[in-house]
């Protein structure tokens, strides 16, 4: 369970993330809240390249905050498991800073390649960060279908109509 | 006699939809990092509400 505020582990952990040099995009639900909705989400969706290197990165970055495979029964190691990391799609992890998803590609949109060269350039307290772009992000949302991604195409749309 | 159809704006949808307007609007005055600060402290607000009912739950169940 993430310890601390939440506002303060969201800065920790673009700290590690930016400190490190981890290439990423913030996709997802927090995209939208950057975006401007009024959702509130749950973790943090981040695509990025999942190769073999990034991913000993990662773990060598994230070591400290005790990431763990969420979707696990037994909470299963980020930092030991899979021993095989030559073909991860995604990650899903919980860690003290809040749950994190790692993803390496977003349905309906592409893949990190394409999502980082269409995304947003913003600095978040001191950090440069990408976002998803918005429209990148209605697209992702309306493949997804789930009801609370139609609400927040809603909100979505509104906030692209008025840019 | 054809039907005219009226195309519906996306406030109007959104409004339709339960969306809350005000509070949208009033997000998109804010920064990003503002939008931040909102979001997490509302993130807060939901997990202190879960507590919380789960709290009420096992108050209910437990013998007097």
């Amino acid at each position: 369970m993430a310890k601390g505020s939440q506002i303060q582990n969201f800065k920790r952990l673009l700290k590690i993330l930016t400190e490190n040099n981890i290439d990423f995009v913030i996709v997802g639900g927090f995209a939208g809240v950057l975006h401007g909705s009024s959702m509130v989400t749950r973790d943090l969706d981040l695509c990025a390249i999942l190769t073999k290197a990034n991913i000993e990165r990662l773990r060598s970055c994230l070591k400290d905050i005790h990431p763990k495979h969420r979707m696990t029964p037994q909470r299963l190691s980020f930092l030991e498991y899979p021993k095989d990391i030559s073909n991860l799609k995604n990650i899903y992890l919980e860690t003290d800073l809040g749950d994190i998803d790692l993803i390496s590609q977003v349905t309906g949109v592409g893949d990190f390649k394409k999502i980082s060269q269409q995304s947003q350039r913003i600095e978040l307290f001191g950090y440069p960060c990408k976002v998803m772009a918005l429209e990148d992000l209605i697209l992702a949302k309306k493949k997804m279908g789930r009801e609370k991604d139609l609400a927040m195409i809603k909100e979505l749309k509104v906030i692209q109509k008025k840019k | 006699m054809r039907k005219k159809i009226r195309k519906i704006t996306p406030e109007q949808d959104a409004k339709k939809y339960g969306i809350d307007m005000s509070l949208l609007e009033t997000n998109l005055r804010l920064s990003p990092e503002e939008r931040v600060e909102r979001h997490q402290a509302a993130f807060e607000l939901m997990k202190e509400l879960e507590k919380a009912r789960s709290y009420g739950k096992g108050k209910s169940n437990s013998k007097l």
